[in-house]
This record gives structure tokens, C-alpha cells and sequence, in this order.
């Protein structure tokens, strides 16, 4: 077994949760680590999720070692994030169209997946939650929660930079360095243009994209790719996560998080990881499912609908019947002869940190580097760590400072001095990773007022900002999403935001703009 | 009571075909919802800034293509000859109250809120346009504490046109920080003179223009702005502001007051819940139950964007208060929508030339006619031509109304 | 349960109210036409305290102080082109804030018991007027319960209205219903004189079922723990006379438009009997309007006056445009003036609190420029706090809408 005699250099490819993760336990190991992330960390599919920190209930029956992992990482992340993490519980209500036998079975692979389930009155769960469906026959609690992706990924990057490691976003990873069957860096490229980064290993965490990742050294990964399209309706119709109790297929869950709930969500083999567009008949089918849950779906406000894409992994052979495994996977390239190289896939945001251990442990074992994995005892943030997020947290501090007039994004109660920190304190010069990272244009108007301040506050600080392009990607970008939902109050809604951009702001949907591929 | 004329809708087009009615000496009443869609219009009179094709092809003559326009937009329907009468006698009423316009027969290029240009056709007194400012050296204000004028922008858009521009930090009457606290605060401004003059010190002696956001008052405004010109010694100008628009309000305003000192009866609720239609009357009542009888409706309720028409979950467009037929492209699938909302902007009431509509089931209505927003086949936020529109259709329906009403008294 | 896209109206309760949340485009018109926004920082506006406010009051409670200073006006509910209820939002918010009525101050406890003073004070007339109108005796008011020294109070009259009814001769015809209120019982008798004799001279014979109070100061406020029994006994008392098919006449705006709408959104009275009693409201300019306008076109003499018509913050809730003025322009040589302003600022009992004077004077500045410049002989407005305190401010002559009706009916122009 060979030995390392200096920490090791690691390359992560890769800002999701999952590579953030990675990046994360290996400099706690001692790495020496570099994260490299095409777009802005985070704007993969781990911001195009449904919102849950899963109990792993939802697979209690179908893969009950993969729940009982959900559950125990649910806690640690809760424990490690409090911030960012939402108790909301959450609730398995049979409904008519349910399979009536599947209820005690969720209720025993809850028990022996570890997950404390509790079988509650329907009467009481129809009064608690008056938006679902009056025909709930048999109803169970679960401790699902809700996770703020995005600042999870950014506390999780925080502290790799604070460990020394080094973050790059908008840097893409175009090939790798290979010398004698060892991977031995990566060629990245970026505005500043091409350079190469050397290391002891490379991991490959792109998500969805890890196949393509491993292609540029003739490698593959056993991805099968499923689109998930969500809609976001107007507020909190419910204030736990439902989900439907049956075995797990498309929109069957309704997620309260933040200030809106999410239905969702369908899924569909696609061929393209880039592969984000919503279809309208997507929509109907998530209307229609809706309906039996929530029956009165189709007179809410839905302020917009987004996808994302599924990387599961999907073992060779596997029964096309079967339904595909959730539980992540580690590949060791090292196996087909390319030393260094490790793929991980597969998985949840649920378990982001339990794959970056699995993978930092096979590492370390590659390397004959002996650092044990610490990610789970080690507190993510400094400061205070008790309570958990709440939605209304921003308002709070608004009625607190009676700071009105220096809301920036009135509908999601950002104000400016956040907007500045980010701006003077961590070089962020984009509106769009403002929004990721504040909640920016996130509410009803979906941009409309937010846009021109947070564009006038960046150009205060680079008097070169290119305003009037960085405006046109987030109006165009926060058009993607309304246009499959513009009914009712919302299609007033978007059409008042588009006089505003148009006819007030004088902004021109530039045929590169309307065509240009999500702004990352 | 009875009125010659019932109008749905506080729109733009409304108030134009109410006050043309007046003029021609019928009664009207007015039933509208709220605040109008001129709360969301920046300044000036936009006819047709961009090519209904390409949503970057500017337009220098709009008069001059009216007739490329498809046969089904609402300037076909209107005419050239109505829309150049319409806009003359716009422009004549603006002046008489006192919301002045001026048309020079071409766009001219007005500054937006970012300082992108829009071409505008009829332009106000104080409007900051490229022609205004061109070559100059603008010192550009910014009001402490104020966030709906991105006046960094505006100085980053300017600078690329070869103007200079200078952000100069200045601190509102009374601190006032919202567009309608800021309008108000000048117009209740008593020292305007003294005002400006403790201002002078921190505007930069090259300067040779000013520019202000267009909060600078709402009924007083005339005053302020010539007190700052005065003593500033510069133009001043206003370049407009994320909504609600100041300029709309004044002019929204204007034509309200106008309208109800020709006793007018102006009405509000929250919707009509319904109408019967017989040959020479009409009845439409509002949802309190209040009925209202007339010869004639005019539906000019803003389409889409202010609730004239309804939009459901399947896509489909609906006109629920009258129960005419609509346009649609397709159903609204994102297929149709497309990246843009154009498919959306573009729906309406179906109507023949004479903008009178079809009631689902029988053939076009004598009595009814329709405006604005709520006509089909055009597209405000891609052509920018919203007040055009509203002036031309406000007009020709108004027209058309009298012409029946006419009829009606031979017979 | 919230439901979205949905109307407000008589039969609507409070889901229905802050269901209306959701139709919000944050246009900000509302916003532009607050009064209170427009002359204090510290009021973040309706768009703000109303629907926006709401979605996070949905998604967890949070100590709130913003709602306390609105002055349940309406003017926002009234521009919004979305329908959504916005000052029913923050008043519903405000019942929250003070805990349904167990957190609220001494002083505005007892402004919201217009009824009780007024009774109190009605028994020895002379003396209490004496009283409050010394600057001695509204010092130690304004310090004991918060009421400002200034803060235009009304006198209080006794029992004249009942008096003088009780001793007025009527013919008989039809009959119709007069909902009186408190501030025509124990303040502002004439206005109740003026619209029997003008509903006399039309040939109705007038009842005056009950003389209770609305409660709109309660409900307006948040202290709809206490106001809930007072509006049931209301209800009750009027009910009779809608079963045999009688309209209430109101002569008050904000009377009117609470027994309309409020007790559903406010106090989710929405069962038969109260929708019943709610739909046989109707404002008295309105119901002389519709189908008496001829006959008082025959009666009206001309009155060579400068007229300013101020129509309150409450009529425009009514959504029934604006009646005094289509009845005032029947008035012969009448010289009528709209006023510009969109609020005189007292907003019922708002600006007798001695932290909101300020801004509520601010508020009514341009009613008071408008009047300094017109100089009208007589203001017209048909809502009682606001004559007193227009009256107070500018010391002309205030009166209701019926009340020049009928001096133009009796010739004293
Ligand atoms: C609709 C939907 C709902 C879901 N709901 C849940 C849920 O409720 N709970 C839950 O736990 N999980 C959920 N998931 C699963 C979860 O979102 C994913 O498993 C997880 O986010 C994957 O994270 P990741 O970091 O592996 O991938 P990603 O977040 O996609 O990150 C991969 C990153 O790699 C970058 N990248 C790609 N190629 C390159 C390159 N060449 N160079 C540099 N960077 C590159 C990309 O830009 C991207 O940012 C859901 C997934 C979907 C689609
Ligand atoms: S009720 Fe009046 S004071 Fe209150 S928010 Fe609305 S407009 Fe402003
Ligand atoms: S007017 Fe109505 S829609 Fe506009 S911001 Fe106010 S509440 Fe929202």
C-alpha cells in the first residue's frame, strides 16, 4: 500500500452540497483541498431540490437501509446547521387512491429504518392541516425538516476556506492530466482564461454531470438521469410536509419552506444534465396529481415552476422493473486502472455529508493517508448554533430596527446592508448570486423592484457593471420559471413585471438573452 | 340613474373615451377598480417605440408604418387618419391640463429608469430625453435613503452615450423616501427657492444639466421645477422611477379632475358581476348588486394586467363580466408563452374595425366597444406603445359610441 | 383556510380577508396614495404592513409594532386594483397586537366607548362641555389617558336628537329605518334632524330602531374581545326591522360601511342574520340618489355658495362612487369643489391619540391648504369625526351632505 508522507493535495470538481461536502472532509482530514465549480456554488441541482432534510421515511419500505441513513443524517445535519435547517415534521396521510395495505407497512419499515413514527387521529390531522384533502383515512408523523440549500452549501464552503482550502466558482473543469494511469490535476477555465491545477487525487462530484466529468478520461459512470419538475405556490398551505403514503413515485409531496410551499414533484428520464426546462403538460400533470391532495391547487397563486435532474446511480444490469437505487455510490476509478480518480454519485441532499465520508474514507485508504473522518463532530459555524431557521426570522429583525426604506427585496425582507456585505465583504458582483445567496426575487413579484436596486448597489461598488445585460439574464431567468405559471393572479403578476423590465427599465430581451442557457 | 354611457375601467383609454364623450355632450359614468395601469406608465406618450416583429428594432416614424402593421392590430382598426386626430386633440387637452405634451411627427429617445433608451413620440416639458441631454455634463440626484430610482445605473447607461454624469448625494424635503412621500414633500415645499439654493454648493460647477427622478411633485410640480431651474440656472429634468410612476398619477389625476368637474359620475367596486344586453339598452351590475343602466358600454378594463380578463390554470383566457369572446393564440402552454410572455401580452376581446365586440353565441354588439390593454393583437411591453393605443382606441371608440348614440336619436 | 383569487365582500370572514394576501402584485399603488405613509418614515405603508407582512405572520408570530399606526383609513383597499383587503389585513393584524383588546391603553379604551362617554357626559351637558373645553382639564387628559390636548372633541348634546324626535309629528307613508349611531345620539343631533325632515318631505315616514353604537372604534383598534357582544345586541336590534323589508339608512360613511362589511371580516359574523342586516345598510346620499333626484331637483332652491365637498376615507369603501356630489350638483348656482386630499387625517379616533397627532395633522395639510385657498362659505363631508375635525382646523362651517340638502330645501342658502 503506498504512503503519503505530506497532506495530500485534493481536486474537487464540483460546488453542490455533495462536492462542497467533499471539499469540506478532506480538509478536515488535513487536505489540502481546491473546490472547482462551473457556475456559482450551489446552482446545480442542489438548489433545484424540493427543500427536505428527509426522516427517509419516504423510502422505509421500498430501501430501508438507505432511510435509516437519511434519519441519522437528518440529525447530524440538524445538529451541525441549525441555521439552515427548518423542524418542520412531517406528516404520511392515505388517502383513498392509496394502496390501504401500504400504511402498516410504512409503519414497520419506519421502525426498523429507525425512524420514530407515530400513527395520529385523521380528524386531527385535517383540522392541524385545513388545505389537504378531507379523506385522509390513516395519517402518520414523521421528524421530516426542511434545509436552506443554498446557505448550507455556502456555510459548508465558508468553512472550507476558513480550513485553507480554496473555493473556485465559474471555473470549469475542460480536461485532466494523466501521467503514468495517475490522475495527477485537472485543466480548468475561467474568464482569466486556462490554467492547469495539480493534486494527489481528483473527485469528482458534478452531480449530474459526473459522467460527462469522467468521460474526458474515457471513464464511465452508470448515471440514469430523472428530471424533477416543482411548482412553488403562493404561501405556506401547509405548515408540515405532506406526502402521500404510498410507495415513492412522482408529486406526492407538498414542502412548506420559507414563505411558499412546494408540490412536487414529477420525474423523467432525460439524456442532457443540462436538461431544466419545465413542459406545460408537466404542469397539468402536477395540477392534476395536486388536486387529490390539495384540493382546491388550481385557484392558489403559483409564483413559478423549475426542474432539476436527478444523478442516480444506476448499477449495470440493474431490472428495468426495479426502481432505481437511492443510496449513493463511490467509484474508485483506481479499479479500471486510472489511479486518483474517485467518482461519487448517487445519494441525496439528505445524505451530502455521509457520501463525502464514504468517499473521504476510501481515499485516505488509496493513499495509505491514516486521517479519520471527523465532519460529523465538528461544528459547521461558529457562534451560536441552538435554534433553528424560521421563515420569519427576516421580518423579525425589520420590526426590530424599524429599517423599512432599507428593504431592498420587500417581498422576501432583504435588506441593504446584506445585500452590501456580500458585495464589499465576499466579492459577489452578480444579482443572481445575490439572489441564491439572500432569497433575492423569491416572493410574489419575482423580481420586478428587487432587480434595478441590487443592480444599482452592485454598480456602486464596480462602476463597470455591466447592468444592463446582468438585469436582462435575471429577468429572463425569472421568466423561465413564470411563464409555465402564468393563471390567474400570477399571469397579472408577470405581466406588470414585464412592463416594469420593458417599458419602465427599458430592458430588451435580446434574442442571446431569451436563448442563453441558465445563467450558473 | 340613466346615463348615455357606462365605461369599465379607469384606464388611459377610459378617461379618453369618457372625456371625448363629455365633449360631445352625453352622460357618463365611469366604474372602475382601483388605481389604473397609469401607475405602471413612465413618462411621455409612447405610440410604437419598437417593431411589433423584434424586440430591438427601433422605430423613427411610427405614423409612417402604421399601414405594415398586420391587418389585425389595433392601429389598423383605428386608422391613421383617427390616430392623427386622436393625438392632436391629446395634445390640446394636455395642455389644457396642464400635463403638456409636445410631438415633433418622430420618436424622440427618452431615458429610462436604468438610463437605457426608449423611443418616445409625445414627450412632457420636463422629460429627460438623449436629445435634452446629449453632449451635456449631467449631475444626476440621488435622494438619501431612496431606493426606486437606480440612479447608478442611469449614470453607467448615460456615460456609454458619450454624456458625462455626476452623482450628487442630496437629502429630500422632510427625508422623504417613497415616490408619493417624495411628491408630496415638494409640492408642501413653501421655500422652493431657498431649498434649491442650499443644493447649489454640492452640484459641480460643470454641470450643465440636472437630473432628477420624476418624484419632484404631484400637483406642484411645474412650481419646483422651475424654482430649480431658476436657481440652479440649468435645465432640470426628470428621468422616470420604478412604479408607481409619479408622471402617471399626475396625469391620471388630471384627467380624473377634468372628467368630474364636467360632472361625470365617476364609481368604483371590485367587479362586475354581470350585464344584460337587450338592442338600445344596457345593464351591467356591479358585485355589491348596484345596477347601472345605459345606451352603451365601453369595456376598457385593462386586459390581463389590471383584470379585465381572466387567465385559469388550463391556459385559457376568459371575459367573465360580459361574457365576450376572446383571442388567444393557443391556450397559453409554455409552448406558446415561450420564454417571453408575449403569447399573453397579446391576447384580448375579439372585435370587428369599429372595436365592438362578440358575445359568445351571437353575432358583434351595436352597443359595446372595446379599448386598451383589453384589445387583442398588440404588445405593449415589446412595442412600447401602451399610451398610443390607449389615446387612438380611447378615441375611435368614443367616436364610434357617438355615431350609434346618433343613430339611436334619428331613430 | 386561505383561499387565493377571491372577492371580499358582505358575507366574506377573515380567511377571506387574509386569503386576499395572495392577489398582491406589489404594484405599490396602495403605497402611493397612504396617507400616513406619506408624511412618516416610521409607517412602512399598507403594500408593507398588509399583504407582504402577512406571508411571514403566516410562516411564524413575530413581535409587530408597524400595524398600530395605520389609521384604518381604507384608502389603500380602495386603489388596490387586485382586491386584496388590505386595512382589513392590519386591523386583523392589530386584534393580534393587542391581544384581541387585553393589551390596549386606558385612553383609547375609553375613545372606543364613544356611546358610554357620551351618555355619561349627556347627563350633565353644560358642566362636561365646560370641562374639555378647558386647557387645564385636556392637559391632565391628555397625560392620564393619552388623548391629545388638542384633538378635536366633540360636545356632547344630551339627549336632543331623542328629544326632538320624540316630539316631531310624522305623517304616515312608507317607512324606512334610521340607524343614528352614537355620534347623532350624544354629539351631532342636527344631521339626525336634517335627514328626517328631508326623508319627511319626501314622503317617508321615519323609525329609529335603536340608538347603539357600530363599535368601528373597537374594532379598528384590535379590541374585538368586548366589541363582539355589543355588535350581536346591534344586530339584534335592527334585525326587526329588516325582516318587514326595511332599508337602514345611515348617515354616517364609516357607520354604514362597518355594519356592511366589518363585523363579517373582522368578528367572522357571517351567518344569515347578520348578512341580512349587513345588505339593508345603505348610505343616506345614496339612497336619496337612487330614484328621489327628481323630486329633489323640484324642491332645491338655489344657493349662491362656495361649496368644498371633502368626501371621507370611509365612502370610498362603499364602492358606490361618490353620491353627495351627484346630489349637491342638483343644488342650483351651487359653486362645488372636489377636495384633492385623500384623507383629513383624524381617521376616526386616530388622531386623538397623543403619539399619532402629529402625523395626523400632517396628513389633513393639504385639506387645509386646499381650504385656505378656495375659502369655501361652508365644507361638506359625510362622516362625523372627520366634520368635527375639519371644523376644528379651519374654522369654517362643516356639515353633512342632507344637512345642505335641506338648507337649499328650506331656502336659507
Ligand atoms: C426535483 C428534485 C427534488 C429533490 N428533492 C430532494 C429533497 O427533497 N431532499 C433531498 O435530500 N434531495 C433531493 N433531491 C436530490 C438532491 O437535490 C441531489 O441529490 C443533490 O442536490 C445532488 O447534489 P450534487 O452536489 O451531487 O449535484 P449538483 O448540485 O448538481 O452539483 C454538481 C455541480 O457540479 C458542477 N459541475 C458540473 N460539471 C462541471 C465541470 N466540468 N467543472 C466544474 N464544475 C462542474 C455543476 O455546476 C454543479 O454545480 C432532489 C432532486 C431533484 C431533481
Ligand atoms: S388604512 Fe389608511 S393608513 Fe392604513 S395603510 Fe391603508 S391607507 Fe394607510
Ligand atoms: S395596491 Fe394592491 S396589489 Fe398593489 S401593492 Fe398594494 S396590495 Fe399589492
Amino acid at each position: 500500500m503506498p504512503q503519503v508522507d505530506h497532506n495530500p493535495r485534493a481536486i474537487v470538481i464540483g460546488g453542490g452540497a455533495t462536492g462542497c461536502a467533499v471539499a469540506r472532509d478532506l480538509a478536515l482530514r488535513g487536505f489540502g483541498v481546491t473546490l472547482v465549480e462551473f457556475g456559482d456554488l450551489g446552482s446545480g441541482t442542489s438548489s433545484r431540490f424540493h427543500g427536505m432534510l428527509q426522516s427517509g421515511a419516504r423510502y422505509a419500505v421500498s430501501d430501508t437501509d438507505y432511510a435509516a441513513e437519511c434519519m441519522r443524517e437528518r440529525l447530524i445535519v440538524a445538529d451541525l446547521a441549525a441555521g439552515v435547517v427548518e423542524q418542520t415534521g412531517g406528516l404520511f396521510v392515505s388517502l383513498p387512491d392509496d394502496p390501504p395495505e401500504f400504511s402498516d407497512r410504512f409503519y414497520d419499515g419506519c421502525l426498523s429504518a429507525n425512524i420514530p413514527v407515530e400513527e395520529l387521529d385523521p380528524d386531527l390531522v385535517m383540522a392541524r392541516e385545513p388545505a389537504i384533502s378531507r379523506h385522509v383515512l390513516r395519517a402518520f408523523s414523521v421528524p421530516d425538516a426542511t434545509v436552506q440549500s443554498w446557505r448550507l452549501v455556502n456555510l459548508l464552503a465558508d468553512d472550507v476556506r476558513r480550513r485553507g482550502g480554496e473555493i473556485l466558482t465559474r471555473h470549469q473543469v475542460i480536461g485532466m492530466k494523466v501521467r503514468n494511469g495517475r490522475m495527477c490535476g485537472v485543466r480548468v477555465t475561467s474568464a482569466a482564461g486556462e490554467v492547469t491545477l495539480e493534486a494527489d487525487v481528483v473527485l469528482n462530484a458534478a452531480g449530474p454531470w459526473s459522467a460527462r466529468v469522467a468521460a474526458m478520461v474515457g471513464r464511465t459512470v452508470d448515471l440514469e438521469l430523472s428530471k424533477g419538475s416543482i411548482i412553488a405556490l403562493s404561501h405556506r398551505m401547509v405548515s408540515h410536509a405532506v406526502n402521500r403514503c404510498r410507495p415513492p413515485t412522482s408529486h406526492d409531496i407538498i414542502v412548506p419552506t420559507g414563505t411558499v410551499g412546494l408540490f412536487g414533484a414529477t420525474s423523467e428520464v432525460v439524456g442532457d444534465p443540462d436538461t431544466t426546462n419545465v413542459r406545460g403538460q408537466e404542469i397539468q400533470e402536477l395540477l392534476n396529481n395536486a388536486e387529490v391532495l390539495l384540493p382546491e391547487v388550481r385557484n392558489y397563486r403559483v409564483y413559478r415552476a423549475w426542474a432539476g435532474v436527478r444523478p442516480l446511480f444506476k448499477p449495470k444490469g440493474w431490472p428495468s422493473e426495479k426502481p432505481v437505487p437511492r443510496r449513493h455510490s463511490v467509484i474508485n476509478h483506481g479499479d479500471d486502472g486510472l489511479v486518483g480518480f474517485f467518482t461519487v454519485c448517487g445519494g441525496s441532499l439528505t445524505t451530502h455529508r455521509s457520501m463525502a465520508e464514504d468517499l473521504g474514507n476510501q481515499v485516505c485508504l488509496s493513499l495509505g493517508f491514516d486521517a479519520k473522518c471527523i465532519s460529523a463532530i465538528t461544528p459547521l459555524t461558529r457562534g451560536k448554533n441552538g435554534h433553528g431557521w424560521r421563515p420569519a426570522d427576516n421580518y423579525r429583525g425589520i420590526e426590530e430596527d424599524r429599517c423599512y426604506q432599507s428593504l431592498v427585496c420587500e417581498c422576501e425582507a432583504v435588506t441593504q446592508s446584506e445585500v452590501i456585505d456580500l458585495i464589499e465583504n465576499h466579492g459577489i458582483k452578480h444579482i443572481h448570486d445575490l439572489r441564491r445567496r439572500l432569497r433575492i426575487g423569491f416572493g410574489p413579484c419575482q423580481g420586478t423592484f428587487c432587480g434595478s436596486r441590487v443592480a444599482a448597489l452592485i454598480a456602486r461598488y464596480h462602476p463597470d457593471f455591466a447592468s444592463n445585460d446582468d438585469l436582462g439574464r435575471f429577468w429572463v431567468e425569472r421568466l423561465k420559471g413564470i411563464v409555465h405559471t402564468a393563471w390567474g393572479q400570477q399571469a397579472r403578476q408577470a405581466l406588470l413585471s414585464d412592463t416594469v423590465y420593458r417599458e419602465t427599465l427599458g430592458v430588451r430581451l435580446k434574442p442571446e438573452l431569451a436563448t442563453s442557457a441558465d445563467y450558473r | 340613474m340613466k346615463t348615455d354611457a357606462i365605461i369599465i375601467g379607469t384606464e388611459l383609454d377610459g378617461l379618453i373615451a369618457a372625456i371625448r364623450l363629455r365633449e360631445h355632450g352625453y352622460s357618463v359614468r365611469m366604474i372602475g377598480n382601483g388605481g389604473g395601469s397609469l401607475h405602471y406608465a413612465p413618462e411621455g406618450i409612447h405610440v410604437l417605440g419598437f417593431s411589433p416583429r423584434n424586440d430591438e428594432e427601433i422605430i423613427c416614424e411610427p405614423l409612417a408604418i402604421i399601414s405594415q402593421l398586420d391587418q389585425s392590430h389595433p392601429y389598423r382598426k383605428v386608422g391613421i387618419d383617427q390616430i392623427r386626430n386622436a393625438l392632436d386633440w391629446f395634445v390640446n387637452i394636455s395642455g389644457e391640463i396642464h400635463q403638456k405634451i409636445t410631438i415633433s411627427g418622430h420618436n424622440e429617445l427618452a431615458v429610462s429608469a436604468t438610463g437605457l433608451s426608449i423611443p418616445v413620440y409625445g414627450t412632457s416639458e420636463h422629460q429627460a430625453t438623449v436629445g435634452k441631454i446629449g453632449g451635456k455634463t449631467a449631475a444626476l440626484v440621488r435622494f438619501r435613503g431612496y431606493r426606486d430610482f437606480p440612479v447608478e445605473l442611469v449614470a453607467i447607461e448615460l456615460g456609454k452615450t458619450g454624456t458625462k454624469t455626476e452623482i450628487v448625494d442630496v437629502v429630500a424635503p422632510g427625508d422623504a423616501v417613497e415616490n408619493a412621500a417624495l411628491a408630496k414633500a415638494f409640492d408642501e415645499l413653501e421655500e422652493t427657492d431657498s431649498y434649491f439654493t442650499a443644493l447649489k454648493d454640492s452640484i459641480p460647477s460643470y454641470a450643465d444639466v440636472m437630473l432628477f427622478p420624476a418624484v419632484m411633485g404631484l400637483s406642484n410640480f411645474h412650481r419646483t421645477l422651475a424654482s430649480a431651474e431658476r436657481v440652479l440656472g440649468m435645465p432640470c429634468l426628470e428621468v422616470p422611477t420604478l412604479p408607481p410612476s409619479v408622471p402617471g398619477m399626475r396625469l391620471e389625476r388630471a384627467l380624473t379632475n377634468y372628467l368630474r368637474n364636467g360632472t361625470a359620475s365617476l364609481h368604483s367596486c371590485s367587479g362586475i358581476s354581470g350585464s344584460s344586453f337587450e338592442t338600445d339598452r344596457i345593464v351591467v351590475w356591479d358585485d355589491m348588486g348596484r345596477q347601472y343602466e345605459a345606451s352603451l358600454v365601453i369595456v376598457s378594463n385593462g386586459g390581463v394586467l389590471m383584470g379585465g380578463l381572466d387567465v385559469d390554470s388550463y391556459g385559457v383566457v376568459h371575459e367573465t363580466s360580459f361574457g365576450f369572446k376572446t383571442y388567444q393564440s393557443e391556450p397559453l402552454k409554455p409552448t406558446t408563452v415561450g420564454r417571453s410572455l408575449n403569447a399573453l401580452h397579446i391576447t384580448g376581446v375579439e372585435t370587428d374595425d369599429a372595436l365592438r365586440p362578440q358575445r359568445n353565441g351571437s353575432g358583434f354588439c351595436r352597443n359595446a366597444f372595446v379599448t386598451g390593454r383589453t384589445l387583442p393583437h398588440w404588445n405593449p411591453a415589446m412595442e412600447c406603445s401602451t399610451e398610443g393605443v390607449c389615446v387612438a382606441t380611447g378615441w375611435a371608440a368614443a367616436e364610434n359610441a357617438h355615431e350609434y348614440l346618433e343613430s339611436l336619436n334619428v331613430a | 383556510m386561505l383561499h387565493s383569487g377571491v372577492f371580499i365582500g358582505i358575507d366574506h370572514g377573515s380567511a377571506n380577508v387574509l386569503g386576499s394576501m395572495d392577489q398582491c402584485t406589489k404594484c405599490g399603488i396602495c403605497n402611493a396614495h397612504c396617507p400616513v405613509a406619506a408624511v412618516t418614515r416610521e409607517f412602512p405603508g399598507p403594500k408593507y404592513c398588509g399583504p407582504q407582512a402577512q406571508r411571514f405572520r403566516l410562516a411564524g408570530s413575530v413581535p409587530e409594532w408597524s400595524p398600530m399606526l395605520c389609521s384604518g383609513c381604507g384608502v389603500c383597499t380602495s386603489v388596490c386594483p387586485n382586491n386584496v383587503a388590505i386595512s382589513d389585513i392590519i386591523t386583523l393584524a392589530k386584534a393580534d397586537i393587542v391581544g384581541g383588546g387585553d393589551r390596549i391603553s386606558l385612553g383609547q379604551r375609553l375613545l372606543n366607548r364613544p356611546d358610554l362617554i357620551g351618555r355619561l357626559g349627556g347627563k350633565f351637558p353644560t358642566l362636561t362641555n365646560t370641562l374639555l373645553g378647558s386647557s387645564i382639564v385636556r392637559r391632565i387628559v391628555e397625560s392620564l389617558f393619552g388623548i391629545h390636548r388638542s384633538a378635536p372633541l366633540p360636545e356632547v348634546h344630551g339627549r336632543k336628537f331623542r328629544k326632538w324626535l320624540a316630539s316631531h309629528d310624522q305623517e304616515n307613508g312608507p317607512i324606512v329605518s334610521y340607524f343614528s349611531g352614537c355620534a347623532i345620539e350624544n354629539y351631532d343631533p342636527d344631521v339626525g334632524i336634517a335627514l328626517v325632515r328631508l326623508l319627511n318631505h319626501l314622503g317617508y315616514k321615519v323609525q329609529v330602531p335603536t340608538d347603539r353604537c357600530c363599535s368601528l372604534p373597537m374594532l379598528s383598534s384590535g379590541e374585538t374581545g368586548p366589541a363582539r357582544a355589543r355588535v350581536q345586541a346591534l344586530v339584534d336590534a335592527l334585525h326587526p326591522s329588516v325582516l318587514t323589508g326595511q332599508k337602514i339608512i345611515s348617515t354616517s360613511t364609516s357607520c354604514s360601511l362597518t355594519l356592511r362589511a366589518k363585523y363579517a371580516a373582522y368578528l367572522d359574523m357571517t351567518d344569515d342574520k347578520s348578512g341580512e342586516v349587513a345588505s339593508a345598510v345603505v348610505d343616506a346620499c345614496e339612497f336619496l340618489l337612487d330614484g328621489h333626484a327628481g323630486r329633489l331637483r323640484k324642491c332645491l332652491n338655489a344657493m349662491p355658495l362656495r361649496v368644498l365637498y371633502h368626501g371621507p376615507c370611509q365612502l370610498r369603501g362603499h364602492k358606490m362612487g361618490t353620491p353627495a356630489v351627484e346630489l349637491m350638483q342638483l343644488i342650483p348656482e351651487i359653486n362645488l369643489q372636489l377636495s384633492q386630499a385623500d384623507c383629513c387625517g383624524i381617521g376616526g379616533t386616530y388622531g386623538y391619540e397623543k403619539n399619532k397627532h402629529d402625523i395626523a395633522l400632517a396628513v389633513g395639510a393639504s385639506l387645509v391648504e386646499q381650504v385656505r385657498q378656495f375659502e369655501p362659505d361652508i365644507i361638506v363631508c359625510d362622516s362625523e369625526t372627520c366634520r368635527w375635525n375639519i371644523e376644528a382646523r379651519t374654522s369654517v362651517e362643516c356639515v353633512h351632505p342632507v344637512q345642505l340638502l335641506m338648507r337649499a330645501i328650506d331656502g336659507r342658502g
